[in-house]
C-alpha cells in the first residue's frame, strides 16, 4: 500500500490519472444507483428542446430527437466502463492463463511444449489481425446487441494477454527463488500459483489499466461504425457519435460533437495516465514484453536488464541470501 | 558472428517460410469469422436482398464446411474475390485502393518518426521535469483520442481554420493524367504536374496528421524509454568525458538506438495505423482498402458487401504481417548483436 502511493507520488500526472480515474467510477456509480442527483431528465425520455446549443439547462445541449446530451452521456457512462472493464477482464483471465502455460511448460519435446507451441501459433496468426478490423467483421455476423459487441472484441482481445502473460512468465520462471523452490521440493502447481503468478500480476495488472482505455476506444469506434449497440435504447459514445452523423447533426449542429467526445476522451486519458505512470515503474519489464513477439525480432535483454528485475523479484531483500529459499514470496 | 551476405539470405529465407503457416492460418480465421459466426449468415450479410442473391447465398452457406473452405482458398488465389451485390468486383477496387492506404500509412508514419521521436528524446532528457509531462500529456491525449473523434475534428473543424481541404485526394478529381499507382502524390509527379503534386500533398496532410497524432504515443513512449537506458552507459559517459559536447553525444550516440526503436515502432504500430485508416478514410474521403472496408462491413448503415468484407479483412492481416516481417529483417540488419543463422 506505501508503494503503491510512492507510484502515484512519483509524477504529478499518474496522480491526476488516479483522481479521475475514481471520479469516473464514482459518477458511474451515482448515476446507475441515484441519477436524479446528476441530472434532472431521465434516459431516453425527450425534452421539449429540440437541437439546440449549449446552454444552462442542457450544457452540452440537444440532439434532434430532443434529448439531453449531458445526460445522455451520463447514462452511457456505466455502460461503456461496464464493457469496457467485460472485455478487458475476461480477455486477461483467458489470455492470461493460456499465456502462463504456454510460457511456464514450455519445455520442448515435452506434451507441455507442444501445447505451448500449439498456443502461440494460434496467438500469433490472431494478432496479425488488427483488432479493429476483425471485431468489426464479427460484429456483421453476430448482429447488433450489448453481449454480441462484447464477443466481438473479446475474439480479437485475449491474444494480447497471451503474448504478455508469457513475456512475463518466462522472465520469472528462471530467477533463483523458483529453482530454489524447485529444489526444495515445492510441487509445480504450487510454484505457479504462489510464486510465479503473484509475480506477473504486477505488470499484467498494468496492462490492463492502459488497456481499458484502448477497449473503450475500439468499442466506440465499433458504435461509431453503426455497428454493436442500438444507440437509443443502449446508450453508448460511438453509438451516440453515429447517430448524430447520420442525421448530419454534426454539420449543422457541431456542438453534438462536445458530448461524447469529451466523455471518452476523458475516460480513456484518465485510465491511460494511470496505466502509463504505473508502467513508469516496470518500464525495463514492459518494454520488453512490447518488443518481443514470439515470431517478432530478438529481445534485447540487457545484462543490466536481467540483474534489475531478478532484484525486483527478490524484494527488498536482495541481501538476504535465506530470502531466496523456500517459499517465501517476494511479492509485497 | 553469422553475418556475412549469405547468412542474410538465409536469415530472410526463414522469415520469408515462416510466413506461408501465417498467410494460411489468416485465410481460415478470416473464412471462419465470416462464414461461421452466426445461425444465419444470410441474414446478416445480406439484409433486404432479392430472392434471387438470398438462394445463392443459402446455397453456398449449405455446402459442407471444408468445400466452402476449398472453395474460398481456390478462389483467393486466382484472383476471383467476387462482387459486391451491386455486381461490381472487389478485386480491382482493393487493388486500387491498397496503394492510397499505403501512401497514407507511409506518410502518417513519416510524421510519427519526424515528431514522435524527436519528442522522445526530449523527454529522456528532462524525464521527470516540465518537458516529460507536456509530451507524456500530448502523446496520451492522441491515446486518448478515437479515431472517428480525431478525424471529425480534423475534418470539421481544424481543415477549415487552417484552410486545408477536408476531404479527398486532389480538389479536381478525375486528374488529368493517368493514375500508374493510384498514390495520388506519386501519380502527380510521375506526370511532371507540379500544381497537382502540391495539391495531392495539401490533401494528404492532415488525414495523415490525425493518423499519426493518434499512433505517436508508442513512437515517443519506446524512444524514451530506449534513452533513458541508454544515458546513464557507460560508452556514453566516456563519450562525455572526453570532451564532446551534450548535443554530439546525444545525437550521435545515443541515437543510433532510435533506429532499432523505428523499426520496432514500424512493427508495433502496423496494426493501428491500418485499423485507423478504416475511419480516417471514410471521414476524409480518401480511396483507400479503409474507406473500401467501411463500407463493405455495413458502416453508416449501408448494405455490406460480404465478398469485399472478407477479402478486406484478410488483407489488412497480410499487411500487418508483411510490415512485420520488414521490421524484422531491418531489425536483424540494423542490431549488430543479431546472429543471422
Amino acid at each position: 500500500m506505501r508503494t503503491f502511493w510512492n507510484v502515484l507520488r512519483a509524477n504529478p500526472l499518474t496522480l491526476v490519472g488516479f483522481v479521475l480515474v475514481v471520479l469516473i467510477a464514482l459518477t458511474a456509480l451515482i448515476i446507475t444507483v441515484a441519477p436524479g442527483l446528476l441530472t434532472p431528465y431521465r434516459s431516453d425520455v425527450a425534452t421539449n428542446a429540440y437541437a439546440q446549443a449549449p446552454s444552462w439547462a442542457h450544457p452540452f445541449g440537444t440532439d434532434g430527437g430532443g434529448l439531453d446530451i449531458y445526460s445522455e452521456v451520463l447514462y452511457a457512462l456505466p455502460f461503456d466502463l461496464a464493457i469496457a472493464f467485460a472485455i478487458a477482464g475476461v480477455a486477461l483471465v483467458a489470455g492470461g492463463a493460456l499465456g502462463l502455460i504456454a510460457g511456464f511448460w514450455d519445455r520442448p519435446g515435452s506434451v507441455g511444449g507442444a501445447v505451448s507451441v500449439l498456443i502461440m501459433r494460434i496467438t500469433d496468426i490472431f494478432l496479425a489481425f488488427p483488432s479493429l478490423i476483425l471485431a468489426l467483421a464479427i460484429a456483421v455476423s453476430l448482429g447488433r446487441g450489448v453481449l454480441q459487441l462484447i464477443v466481438a472484441v473479446l475474439l480479437t482481445w485475449w491474444p494480447y494477454y497471451v503474448r504478455l502473460a508469457r513475456g512475463e512468465t518466462l522472465a520469472v520462471k528462471h530467477l533463483p527463488y523458483v529453482t530454489a523452490a524447485r529444489a526444495a521440493g515445492v510441487t509445480e502447481g504450487r510454484i505457479v500459483l504462489r510464486h510465479v503468478l503473484r509475480n506477473i500480476l504486477e505488470p499484467v495488472i498494468v496492462y490492463f489499466t492502459l488497456d481499458v482505455g484502448t477497449v473503450l476506444v475500439t468499442l466506440s469506434t465499433i458504435g461509431y461504425v453503426g455497428l454493436g449497440v442500438n444507440y437509443p435504447i443502449t446508450p453508448e459514445w460511438g453509438s451516440m457519435m453515429s447517430t448524430y452523423q447520420n442525421a448530419g447533426l454534426i454539420t449543422s449542429d457541431p456542438w453534438t460533437v462536445l458530448g461524447p467526445g469529451v466523455a471518452i476522451f476523458v475516460t480513456v486519458l484518465a485510465f491511460s495516465l494511470l496505466g502509463d505512470g504505473l508502467r513508469d515503474v516496470l518500464d525495463p519489464r514492459s518494454r520488453r514484453v512490447l518488443a518481443g513477439a514470439s515470431t517478432g525480432g530478438p529481445t534485447s535483454t540487457s545484462p543490466a536488464e536481467r540483474k534489475e528485475e531478478a532484484d525486483e523479484a527478490l524484494g527488498r531483500s536482495k541481501d538476504l541470501p535465506g530470502a531466496a529459499l523456500g517459499e517465501g514470496s517476494p511479492a509485497p | 558472428m553469422g553475418r556475412s551476405p549469405s547468412d542474410l539470405a538465409v536469415f530472410v529465407a526463414k522469415r520469408l517460410l515462416q510466413l506461408v503457416p501465417v498467410l494460411i492460418g489468416i485465410t481460415i480465421l478470416t473464412f471462419v469469422f465470416t462464414h461461421l459466426s452466426t445461425v444465419n449468415p444470410c441474414a446478416q450479410w445480406f439484409p433486404h436482398a432479392d430472392p434471387t442473391t438470398l438462394a445463392n447465398c443459402r446455397a453456398q452457406f449449405s455446402k459442407p464446411l471444408y468445400v466452402q473452405y476449398w472453395n474460398y482458398l481456390v478462389n483467393l488465389l486466382h484472383g476471383n474475390w467476387g462482387a459486391s451485390v451491386q455486381g461490381r468486383p472487389v478485386y480491382p477496387q482493393i487493388a486500387q485502393g491498397l496503394p492510397a492506404t499505403l501512401e497514407l500509412v507511409l506518410a502518417s508514419l513519416f510524421l510519427m518518426i519526424v515528431i514522435g521521436i524527436p519528442l522522445g528524446v526530449i523527454a529522456a532528457q528532462s524525464a521527470g521535469r516540465w518537458a516529460d509531462h507536456l509530451v507524456r500529456i500530448f502523446y496520451l491525449s492522441g491515446w486518448a483520442t478515437p479515431t472517428y473523434l480525431g478525424a471529425v475534428i480534423a475534418a470539421i473543424f481544424v481543415a477549415p481554420y487552417l484552410g486545408l481541404p477536408s476531404g479527398g485526394e486532389y480538389t479536381n478529381t478525375p486528374p488529368p493524367f493517368p493514375q500508374y499507382t493510384h498514390m495520388s502524390v506519386v501519380d502527380a509527379l510521375v506526370a511532371g504536374n507540379l500544381s497537382y503534386t502540391g495539391d495531392a500533398l495539401v490533401h494528404l496532410i492532415l488525414p495523415a496528421a490525425t493518423l499519426a497524432f493518434i499512433n505517436m504515443g508508442i513512437a515517443t513512449r519506446m524512444t524514451r524509454s530506449s534513452m533513458l537506458e541508454v544515458l546513464p552507459l557507460d560508452y556514453v559517459k566516456s563519450a562525455r568525458m572526453k570532451g564532446l559536447s551534450d548535443f554530439l553525444v546525444m545525437y550521435k550516440h545515443a541515437l543510433r538506438n532510435a533506429l532499432i526503436t523505428t523499426t520496432t515502432v514500424l512493427g508495433v504500430t502496423a496494426g493501428g495505423l491500418l485499423a485507423g485508416t478504416v475511419v480516417i478514410e471514410t471521414v476524409f474521403r480518401w480511396p483507400g482498402i479503409g474507406n473500401y472496408a467501411y463500407y463493405a462491413i455495413g458502416g453508416g448503415g449501408n448494405t455490406p458487401n460480404f465478398d469485399g468484407a472478407v477479402a478486406v479483412v484478410a488483407v489488412f492481416a497480410v499487411g500487418v504481417v508483411v510490415a512485420n516481417l520488414i521490421a524484422d529483417i531491418l531489425y536483424g540488419v540494423l542490431d549488430p548483436r543479431v546472429d543471422w543463422r
